[in-house]
């Protein structure tokens, strides 16, 4: 009784991150779908997160080189099919070249940020879409993404306890 | 034959105390089972394949009401950052408001009730039946609000208009607790008017 006492007001406290936020396994989807939808709050709060590396070509072939993972479509809502959740990445530095980016693997570039959000703003890209064989379809959509201003990067070698897919 | 009569009337006074705090007793109890109602699913969004996508819970709602932050991540608040509140922000704060306004009548009616069980009086019964009829209309107009949400943004923006998707709520459940909860009052009330009659 007198720990639920006071579990009630410390987890009232603990509202999201508070000045720093340190993206982990089990916060993973939680909060970066979070952060998709209210990219205000996180502004100017350090973010530190593990990710693996991802090209996304728009319909001019111009490259985006991103930091995701892979998760269902809708941010949580099972109703579409997979998409990628993650950052643009803004680093002056060598960022790994994205591995294995599309198949169903663990096997991918792997690689530890930290940094802050670039702008509210997402940047809009317009890429072909695919038809249920994988193959590029005459229709075109349009998928949004923040920009990440790395501060820090370094490539995880060990993945074993990191999942490419992350849900609720 | 005066002997006998006392003695009936004795039996049936115990039978009626007997009722009387059984009746007691019985709201307190519903009133209790209410606070685990209130883990039930308030406002959920469920999709005929995968069943319940995301939820928020009574608690959850209680819980927002102490700090007011709707775009928290924290698992206390449920799934309310995202998709409710992104996308159907005013039917969650009027909600929020009808689930807080609903605690503290849990709180109050509870308060009440205990109060009652130390000593039973027909005024005290009185006022908690004027509170559990409120109680009733607000738990139904909460759960109106929250099948209403089926109109926002929720349905067709998050879930992609997938018509295996709904917006649903067990808001219903509570209401018809405290539905039992008011006929139960009720029934303690004339009790205890046919007691103080017969006195």
């Amino acid at each position: 009784m007198k720990k639920s006492l006071f579990l009630i007001p410390s987890l009232l406290l603990l509202v999201g991150c508070q000045n720093d936020c340190k993206i982990t396994e089990s916060t993973f989807f939680l909060v970066m779908t979070n952060i998709q939808y209210y990219p205000e709050e996180y502004i100017n709060k350090e973010i530190t997160l593990d990710c693996f590396t991802y090209n996304v070509k728009d319909v001019n072939n111009k490259e985006y080189l991103c930091g995701v993972r892979k998760c269902t479509a809708g941010f949580g809502c099972k109703c579409g099919k997979d998409t990628v959740i993650g950052f643009i990445l803004n680093y002056d530095g060598d960022i790994p070249e994205p591995k294995n980016q599309y198949e169903d693997t663990n096997e991918k570039a792997w690689i530890h940020l930290v940094g802050k959000l670039a702008s509210e703003e997402k940047t809009k890209i317009e890429i072909n879409s695919y038809d249920a064989e994988g193959n590029i379809a005459d229709t075109t959509e349009i998928v949004e993404f923040l920009s990440f201003n790395v501060s820090s990067l370094e490539t995880i070698t060990d993945y074993s306890g990191l999942a490419y897919f992350v849900s609720k | 034959m005066t002997n006998n009569y006392q003695k009936e009337k004795t039996v049936k006074e115990m039978t009626n105390e007997e009722k009387i705090n059984l009746y007691r007793g019985m709201i307190l109890v519903l009133l209790g089972l209410m606070l685990i109602f209130f883990f039930f699913g308030w406002c959920y969004v469920y999709n005929k394949d995968y069943g319940v996508e995301v939820n928020c819970n009574g608690w959850n709602f209680i819980c927002m009401s102490f700090c007011w932050n709707f775009k928290s991540t924290n698992k206390v608040f449920g799934d309310m950052a995202v998709p409710f509140y992104y996308y159907a922000k005013y039917y969650v704060i009027v909600l929020e408001v009808m689930t807080t306004i609903i605690f503290y009548l849990t709180l109050v009616l509870i308060a009440l009730a205990a109060f009652n069980l130390k000593k039973a009086n027909r005024r005290i019964t009185t006022i908690f039946m004027v509170l559990s009829i409120v109680y009733s209309v607000v738990l139904l107009a909460a759960f109106v609000t929250a099948l209403t949400m089926n109109g926002s943004k929720i349905l067709p923006k998050y879930c992609s208009n997938n018509p295996k998707c709904s917006v649903d709520s067990l808001i219903i459940f509570p209401f018809l607790l405290s539905l039992v909860i008011m006929i139960v009052n009720i029934v303690l009330r004339n009790k205890l008017a046919s007691k103080e009659a017969e006195q």
